[in-house]
């Protein structure tokens, strides 16, 4: 096996050797400028060496071109077929293939760097198989020497290849290797099975110190940032090995400073980075090893380390980039994120070891404060990210302190409140320094904690504690005041565009949007939530409010204005939930509720916004209507619960005429008139939704009436005077307006309801029979405006028509009083119809019937029913007379009651001259015969048949008569 | 034109304001904060107008109820005990009323165990349970239980419920008959069944108002019927508003009936001072109908 290996190893170091061999003889070769054999591959163009250009170096047409522009020049003066011209002089060399620009880039490339790898990893081979085959073979102290041997080895390669020029990083790399297997050996010697010969700790550390300090010093040496990481890193590496003491960490430090140290000497960033980085690696393995982590709780040795360890090579980095070497340089990240890194990895250590202590909070702020000089330095120095990378470390050092202070007793409101200060501290001082960068993350920071102060607040406040909830009222209170200064700063100085996020309105109404404006209403939501449990509180907040709003017409900003509107909506939350809660108690609800109403009011006063040129009323309408609804109905339902939905409708009068009365007319209507009525609409919805769920289930009465019936009773009129009142000629024709007409439909129905509710059922026919006179009459008499009613009276006649016929003539009643029974109230509805068929009939019926808005599928059925109207009209009332008849009467006596519905019909056909229904009163008189013969002559007693004969006969000459007389009428 | 129009409105506003006032003073209230139910019995009136047009349209009459409510009587005779002393006091009760009913049929109670309730079948069969009888305090609750169930077989409410199935035993298609009555149930009952008690209430309210009973009784009966509740199940969740249940629910809330009926029989009381009207406490006691003896004690002369 070991036989195999040599074998291999010896054939990879002749493989090794040749190709050395050949490359050493190229390079000579490129040295003298002989040409390289004809066959043979091309050496690429170094970039710190250009190679010459080889006079045998094939030609192509193109390169001729460019090489000779005199040959095209005389090309133009005697055309010349377009062919690749002779070579000046010279033979003509065989035409070479051109390698693409990639592919020599990447053999470039492999070949700049193939000797490194290769090397690399046979040496690697070659240890290897060495450690393996002296592990076999060898004692540990013989296996220490042959590594050491080895190393040495290497190191005499390295010593020849360095003085051979090129070789420079093939050099490098081989000492580097020997370094790394130097401190490993040192390693093994003291730890590593199959190395180990020291039993000793201390010579082991001893030993290892040796290799670390080798490795530093090649580290030092390296040529580049990339052989000093490596060499701290493994040093670092090897350390973790060794048992984790203050004396290794310590060690560790050490190396971590040299290598710092090396940052000096030339600006290498990433060796910073990777060194401040495995330093906290190192720290933290070092940490979860350490045999008893207990000890770290209490002060101790370790802790002192750890905490000396990352203080000095915190600062030890953290000065690297204050020197005059950065100075003028313009931003680059390698530099920022290392010094942040360090940073970080400062805060990280001493997290690691710290101990919870409250004087911490004054460590903390003094690193704070360092960090802001050392910003104050590095704008001395004008290294400018450097300022800003401190500025902003100083600034969270600085929270961290005042996060801290809990240790010292300060509560969570506290703590939030001074951090939010301290930010807008430093946003005042980045605004004096005039520092664009500094200032806008300050006023991000400021919002940022802000926020938080908002939510802790909100969190925090101890109810039942009046002196903390007044402390915290009083901080809230100055912050407040604070910010609306600060607002105000910022929108009178818009150019300087300290929190200004754009512009708002249009062409030369323009005006900078501000976001303090909107985040500072905010911060009143947690002094509302400070007081609310007070009566008294609706006044102090709807008089802060109130001074808000006016502010914000004073100074015009937009900003504030949006703010104001968050406020107005989150104080009516406000209102809306204390009144919820006392709505067991009226009279508090009453008192603490009404100073709200100012915030509406005055948000309809000082509705001006100069940016838009224009009073903004929606807000102020709004809103009041919202806390009028929630107001009434939470002060007043517990006294009772029909009180809201009136108190709303009256409302809602006073809705329509302020809508009236600030109406300007036309379309573009700015005024408030539009926001009125859909208030005034939102109101009378309310009472209606009211009604239905609530007014309707009541049978109590009040005297004679019905408390239901008396609200119906003023709701009608109410409700009238909203579909009537407005003119539509001095009205504006804006949408809220156009859906108005509705109006009437909605009292219509509201009407019908009132009839289906407080009328007895047996009277509903007669009742909606009478509503056919009605919807037609009021469609005649105001045909602009209600044509459409005389639509609504056929629909209320068939409605009636259907109730007759069906469910009349199956009410049942055991009242013995006449006017309970189903078939009077039948019979008086049969007769309205009767009297309103003609009636429809000479009026026109639905001629120029027409609505307010577009309904074609309406339309259509408006105009067939006028187009059919005996179908539609005639036809369901007699059929309807037919079927009540037939249902409510005795059989002895249809035949005579049928022969009247005949005579009716006749007398319609008078009235209307219309022959048709002549002829079917005939054919019904000729059907009542047939059943007075084969029916009611068998089947009727004697009185009721001499009865009915005697009705019939008298009937049919009185048709006689009148047709007679009215002959002329059917005539054509 | 203005200052009529001014006029009518500062009217309108100070009609409100009264109103208002007048609501202030005498805090009137509701039985429950809000309902959708009568609203819902309001819209039913629709759907069962619908109903009965569809019965109008089915050839089947009375008669044919007649001979279907044997069918069931006699199914009933069988399971029941009509001879006890409760069914023989019912149905002395039932005969007293029954001589206002303008149906042709012969009406029986039956008596079954279980809690308190009774339901209308077609034909004048009428069921009560003897919980009922346990709950209500009086006969003249009794007597406005019944007046109810003889409402609905009055007002043609049984009836419309087996149309289908009394039409297809005409023509002997059975099934197809009870799966039409079914369907139509099951997609339109719900939406006009609260109609339908509302109508069967105010039967019985007219009924009674023939009698001698008072008038107060079809209120105590539903307030006999809130304490059983109340004394039983606790069941506050009832009183809950709730769309869903509004709408699905076969009844009216019991505290609006109450509420709706006691009103009507103070009224009553109000026009119809002086007069006499009977209760029966010890009657329902004694299970002895006020028909066969009368207590002096049990006049009431204005309401109670």
């Amino acid at each position: 096996m070991e036989l195999f290996l040599i074998f291999i190893l010896t054939i990879c170091l002749f493989i090794l050797w040749r190709y050395t061999v050949r490359l050493k003889k190229r390079l000579d070769a490129l040295e003298s400028g002989s040409p390289v054999g004809k066959t043979g591959p091309v050496m690429p163009v170094s970039r710190e060496k250009p190679l010459p250009v080889s006079k045998t170096r094939p030609v192509s047409t193109r390169s001729v071109q460019e090489a000779t522009p005199s040959l095209s020049s005389a090309s133009k003066a005697a055309p010349a077929p377009p062919q690749v011209s002779a070579p000046q002089q010279g033979p003509v060399p065989p035409v070479k293939k051109v390698k693409s620009p990639l592919w020599e880039k990447i053999e470039k490339g492999f070949i700049e760097n193939w000797t490194g790898i290769v090397g690399a990893i046979v040496m690697v081979l070659g240890v290897a198989f060495l450690a393996v085959y002296a592990a076999l073979k060898l004692v540990p102290v013989g296996r220490f020497i042959m590594l050491l041997l080895f190393c040495a080895g290497l190191m005499a390669l390295h010593l020849f290849l360095s003085k051979k020029e090129g070789w420079e990083r093939v050099a490098a790399l081989v000492r580097s290797s020997a370094g790394a297997i130097f401190l490993f050996s040192c390693l093994g010697a003291g730890g590593i099975a199959g190395l180990q010969f020291i039993e000793s700790t201390s010579i082991a550390l001893v030993l290892l110190l040796g290799g670390i300090l080798v490795n530093v010093l090649l580290g030092f040496r390296g040529p580049t940032q990339v052989f000093a990481s490596f060499h701290v890193l493994i040093s670092l590496a090897a350390l973790s090995v060794a048992p984790a003491t203050p004396v290794t960490l310590a060690i560790g430090a050490v190396v971590v400073l040299l290598a710092v140290v090396m940052s000096y000497r030339s600006p290498w960033e990433y060796h910073l980075l990777v060194t401040v980085a495995g330093f906290l690696a190192y720290q933290l393995f070092w940490y979860h090893r350490y045999p008893d982590g207990a000890l770290l709780v209490e002060w101790g040795l370790p802790r002192l380390t750890g905490i000396a360890a990352t203080a000095v090579i915190g600062v030890a980095a953290c000065f690297v980039h204050y020197r005059k070497l950065y100075r003028d340089r313009t931003f680059h990240l390698p530099p920022f994120l290392a010094h942040l890194a360090n940073w970080s990895a400062m805060g990280a250590g001493f997290l690691i070891y710290a101990t919870g202590s409250k004087w911490n909070t004054f460590l903390l702020a003094a690193a704070g404060i360092a960090a802001c000089a050392l910003s104050w330095r590095a704008k001395a120095l004008s290294i400018r990210w450097l300022r800003v990378t401190d500025m902003l470390v100083g600034q969270a050092l600085l929270m961290a302190a005042i996060g801290t202070l809990g240790r010292w007793g300060a509560d969570d409101f506290v703590i939030a409140a001074a951090i939010h200060a301290e930010a807008f501290l430093f946003l005042l001082v980045m605004i004096i320094e005039k520092d664009v960068i500094l200032r806008r993350i300050g006023v991000f920071l400021h919002y940022l904690c802000l926020g938080a102060l908002i939510l802790v607040s909100l969190g925090f406040i101890p109810y039942g504690s009046t002196a903390i909830q007044a402390r915290i009222g009083v901080v809230l209170f100055l912050m407040l005041i604070l910010e609306v200064i600060f607002h105000r700063y910022s929108f009178r100085h818009a150019a300087d565009r300290i929190d200004i996020i754009g512009s708002v309105g249009s062409g030369d109404m323009t005006s900078p949007l501000s976001i303090g404006g909107i985040l500072l209403s905010f911060l009143f939501f947690p002094l509302a939530a400070v007081v609310h449990e007070f009566i008294w509180s609706g006044y102090a907040l709807a008089t802060a409010a109130f001074i808000i709003v006016w502010y914000r017409r004073r100074l015009g900003s937009p900003g504030l204005g949006i703010g104001v509107l968050i406020i107005a909506a989150g104080l009516e939350c406000i209102a809306i939930a204390k009144l919820i809660s006392l709505s067991d108690d009226a009279a508090s609800a009453a008192i603490y509720g009404a100073p709200f109403f100012a915030v509406p009011l005055a948000l309809f006063i000082w509705s001006h916004a100069d940016h838009l040129g224009r009073r903004i009323f929606w807000p102020g309408v709004y809103l009041f209507t919202v806390h009028l609804v929630f107001y009434t109905y939470l002060t007043t339902n517990g006294l009772s619960p029909f009180i809201p939905g009136v108190i709303w409708l009256v409302a809602s009068l006073v809705y329509l005429e302020c809508a009236m009365r600030t109406a300007s007319g036309g379309e573009n209507d700015t005024g408030p008139s539009s926001f009125f009525l859909h208030g005034g609409y939102a109101l009378v919805a309310l009472f209606i939704l009211r009604h239905l769920l609530v007014h309707l289930q009541s049978e109590l009465f009040i005297g004679p009436m019905k408390v239901r019936l008396l609200i119906e009773l003023f709701a009608v009129p109410a409700l009238l005077y909203w579909a009537a009142v407005p003119s539509s000629r001095s009205l504006p024709s804006s949408r809220a307006w156009r859906v108005h007409p509705v109006f009437w439909e909605i009292c219509m129905l509201f009407i019908l309801l009132t009839v289906a509710l407080e009328v007895p059922s047996a009277w509903h026919p007669a009742a909606w029979a009478l509503m056919t006179f009605i919807f037609f009459g009021a469609g005649l008499r105001w045909k602009e405006r209600l044509s459409r009613f005389r639509f609504y009276s056929v629909v209320m006649m068939w409605i009636a028509a259907i109730h007759v016929a069906v469910v009349s003539t199956t009410a049942v009643t055991p009242s013995l009083k006449l006017g309970d029974q189903p078939w009077i109230a039948g019979t008086l509805a049969l007769l309205l119809l009767f009297a309103y068929a003609p009636v429809y009939y000479r009026f026109g019926g639905l001629d120029n019937v027409a609505y307010p808005w577009d309904l074609k599928g309406l339309r259509r059925l408006i105009d067939s029913i006028q187009r059919r109207r005996n179908l539609f009209i005639f036809y369901p009332l007699f059929v309807a007379t037919f079927l009540f008849l037939y249902w409510s009467f005795d059989k002895s006596l249809l035949t005579l009651l049928w022969v009247v519905e005949a005579f009716a019909v006749f007398i319609l056909s008078l009235v209307l001259r219309e022959n048709h229904f002549r002829y079917l009163s005939m054919a019904g008189l000729v059907l009542c015969l047939g059943r007075l013969l084969f029916f009611d002559l068998s089947r009727a007693g004697t009185l009721a048949r001499a009865l009915v004969f005697l009705g019939v006969g008298a009937i049919m000459l009185a048709m006689n008569m009148l047709y007679n007389k009215y002959r002329d009428r059917f005539n054509p | 034109m203005t200052k009529p129009r001014v006029v009518f409105l500062a009217l309108l506003i100070a009609l409100g304001s009264g109103l208002t006032a007048i609501l202030v003073i005498l805090k009137p209230t509701t039985p429950v904060e809000y309902t959708f139910a009568p609203a819902f019995q309001l819209l039913g009136r629709g759907a069962k107008t619908m109903d009965r047009t569809l019965t109008r349209l089915v050839p089947v009459d009375s008669g044919d109820e007649a001979a279907y409510g044997d069918a069931i009587a006699a199914r009933y005779e069988s399971e029941s005990d009509r001879e006890s002393v409760d069914g023989g006091y019912l149905n002395d009760l039932i005969a007293g009323l029954s001589r206002h009913a303008k149906k042709p049929f012969r009406y029986r109670v039956f008596v079954v165990e279980g809690e308190p309730n009774a339901c209308a079948l077609p034909g004048g069969v009428i069921i009560v349970t003897r919980g009922l009888l346990k709950a209500m305090k009086s006969e003249a609750e009794i007597i406005a239980i019944l007046s109810h169930e003889m409402g609905h077989i009055e007002l043609s409410h049984c009836f419309d419920t087996v149309r289908f199935q009394l039409l297809s035993q005409k023509i002997g298609k059975r099934s197809l008959g009870q799966l039409a009555d079914f369907s139509v149930n099951l997609m339109l009952r719900h939406s006009f069944s609260k109609s339908q008690e509302e109508e069967a209430d105010r039967y019985a309210y007219d009924l009674v108002l023939q009698t001698d009973y008072t008038p107060s009784c079809v209120g105590d009966s539903f307030q006999s019927f809130l304490s059983y509740e109340m004394k039983t199940h606790a069941d506050t969740k009832r009183r809950k508003t709730n769309i869903f249940r509004d709408y699905f629910m076969t009844h009216p809330h019991t505290v609006h009936r109450q509420e709706k009926y006691s009103e009507e029989a103070r009224r009553w009381w109000i026009t119809h001072k002086g007069e006499k009207k009977y209760r029966g406490l010890k009657n329902l006691r004694l299970r002895v109908p006020a028909s066969d003896r009368r207590f002096d004690e049990e006049y009431v002369m204005s309401y109670h």
